[in-house]
């Protein structure tokens, strides 16, 4: 690992890449810092996708951000998936990689979903092994998030914080922490967001997610469809003291609004990670109420 | 009771999820041992018990390809309506659980699978629509080429244009159909009423022009000297193929025609002279 590369730019704060606002952007191309994607979208041999995909890129920077490593399977890792990744990489040059820290399938088959881990020693041994394969194929280190959960297993052996620290500095990798995740596990299984947050290591957190969720009633689900929660905000600020100003995206996947509306998101997030940070205290700040309440009015 | 091993706690996880009938259907219908060890896999409390919870991916796993399939194949969905798009997707699950990384390639096997189910005893034509909407999404990302130019062919002497093998473009391809589906999809896009596809032998060709995806009927003709193309003949036999289908009487000139329409779609990418 000592030759790969270590940096992870402050980006700044960006959205993802749609295919609603595909023409929005290369049509005007926009006031925004960065654009993230789904990386198995672009893994294909050509056509709009990757089109767009170049396009964007010469004006933005970019990040790869994938669904399917399934770094916590017990199937073996995927050569064909990681080779084609990396095809990505080098074709688009991304800031970085990232992908979630789950289970996807098993036995060949594939949910198409972010599947939770016991938070076991076997576990964190298993996916910091495949992590470090990874990034050695990848030439790379890589960026896990941590996902939103449904259900917790009995045989687990730590809380999910502790999993995650396990994993990221046994695999010497790093976090994509995402804060709407965190509270959405925390009211699914009745912990704490505040202290997730304090236990996550800073140094190893390179990225920031923001999203909105939906209120079932017996659980909150993760549906990237909803405006950031006021709480997430908030929950989002004490990151930022804890971990610094940085980069943060704006993750809306479904019943998209109109670039503007993701726009506005991105740039509330700037101005409370600035005054955040800024601020320099534990406790919550006037300065940072006031660019919140300015907002949501 | 030992914890269960990683191995075994995805394994069980994945066999409660994917229960066409839910996780607690999936439960029952394990063996005794592996039901307790499924039983007691997760925590439940009086929010939702730890069947429900398994449950929440149970649904987001099924609708999640219902969507996907919904998007790609929205002629084949217009046809069956929703509460059979439900069946029919539930159907195609078991026999069909996803293998891709990608969730494009969710319904690669949809069109055969089409063929023997109930829904084609009611529209008979429904594989055909589903191989129709399939090979556009393979046109849509398929790998990229520049189209021929027609000036570039000014440049190959014309004694020589019989060993000229044209290159065709790399996601063109020809769709050999039992019914008129290609009716459908236009009245679908056109917000039309749908009527049934009529039961007719009809070859389609499928491709791509710069960035949009095309589709057009052809005649046997035309079927015969893409094929020939396809096989890597070269323009006299192409066009010996052609004359073949046509009668000699029309045969060249239909060549030319139909090499005109083919620099001017875009379906060549590319000749070979050895």
């Amino acid at each position: 690992m000592s030759n790969m590369p270590t940096e992870f730019p402050s980006l700044g704060c960006g959205v993802g890449l749609r295919t609603k606002h595909y023409g929005d952007i290369l049509n005007v191309w926009p006031a925004v810092d960065w654009f993230e994607v789904i990386s198995e979208n672009f893994m294909v041999a050509g056509g709009r996708p990757l089109y767009v995909l170049e396009a964007v890129r010469t004006h933005y920077p970019i990040v790869l951000h994938g669904v399917s490593l399934s770094i916590g399977s017990t199937d073996p890792l995927r050569r064909e998936y990681l080779t084609r990744l990396k095809d990505l990489a080098r074709r688009v040059e991304p800031a970085w990689i990232s992908d979630h820290l789950c289970w996807t399938g098993v036995a060949g088959h594939n949910l198409h979903d972010l599947l939770p881990l016991p938070y076991t020693e076997e576990a964190v041994a298993h996916v910091a092994a495949r992590v470090q394969q990874v990034q050695d194929f990848l030439g790379r280190r890589i960026l896990l998030e941590n996902v939103s959960t449904y259900l917790e297993y009995r045989h687990s052996t730590m809380p999910e914080w502790e999993f995650l620290t396990a994993v990221v500095e046994r695999a010497d990798c790093g976090i994509l922490l995402d804060i709407n995740n965190i509270f959405v596990s925390a009211f699914n299984h009745g912990f704490s967001p505040t202290e997730y947050l304090r236990a996550v290591p800073p140094h190893r957190v390179h990225q920031f997610h923001l999203a909105g969720y939906s209120d079932k009633g017996s659980f909150l689900h993760d549906t990237h469809d909803h405006p950031v929660a006021d709480a997430v905000w908030e929950l989002y600020a004490q990151a930022v003291r804890r971990c610094g100003r940085k980069s943060t995206l704006i993750e809306w996947d479904d019943h998209l609004p109109s670039f503007s509306v993701l726009q506005a998101e991105a740039a509330h997030a700037q101005r409370l990670a600035a005054v955040t940070h800024h601020a320099g205290t534990d406790a919550r700040t006037d300065a940072a109420a006031a660019v919140d309440a300015d907002y949501r009015a | 009771m030992p914890a269960p091993t990683l191995a075994q706690t995805q394994q069980l996880l994945w066999t409660l999820i994917t229960a066409p009938e839910g996780a607690a259907a999936g439960l029952d219908r394990l063996a005794p041992a592996a039901r307790s060890v499924a039983a007691s896999l997760a925590h439940g409390d009086g929010r939702l018990s730890a069947i429900e919870r398994v449950d929440v991916y149970a649904n987001m796993y099924f609708y999640r390809i219902r969507d996907s399939l919904k998007d790609d194949f929205a002629t084949v969905c217009a046809v069956t309506g929703e509460a059979e798009l439900h069946n029919l997707i539930t159907d195609y699950l078991i026999a069909h659980p996803p293998t891709h990384f990608s969730l494009r390639y969710a319904g690669q096997h949809l069109p055969a699978f089409l063929d023997g189910h109930a829904l084609s005893g009611r529209w008979p034509y429904l594989s055909d629509l589903a191989r129709l909407e399939w090979a556009i999404l393979e046109a849509f990302d398929a790998t990229d080429a520049a189209p021929l130019q027609p000036q570039t062919l000014t440049a190959v002497p014309q004694k020589r244009w019989p060993e000229l093998r044209f290159q065709l473009t790399p996601s063109l391809q020809l769709l050999d159909l039992n019914w008129t589906v290609h009716n459908v999809w236009r009245q679908a896009q056109d917000e039309l009423p749908l009527t049934d596809a009529r039961s007719e032998p009809t070859s389609l060709r499928v491709w791509r022009q710069d960035l949009r995806v095309f589709h057009q009927p052809i005649d046997a003709v035309e079927r015969a000297g893409l094929a020939a193309l396809a096989g890597g003949a070269c323009f006299s036999d192409v066009c010996e193929r052609i004359v073949a289908h046509a009668g000699e009487a029309r045969g060249a000139e239909r060549a030319l025609s139909l090499l005109g329409g083919w620099l001017a779609d875009g379906v060549l990418s590319g000749y070979r002279l050895d």
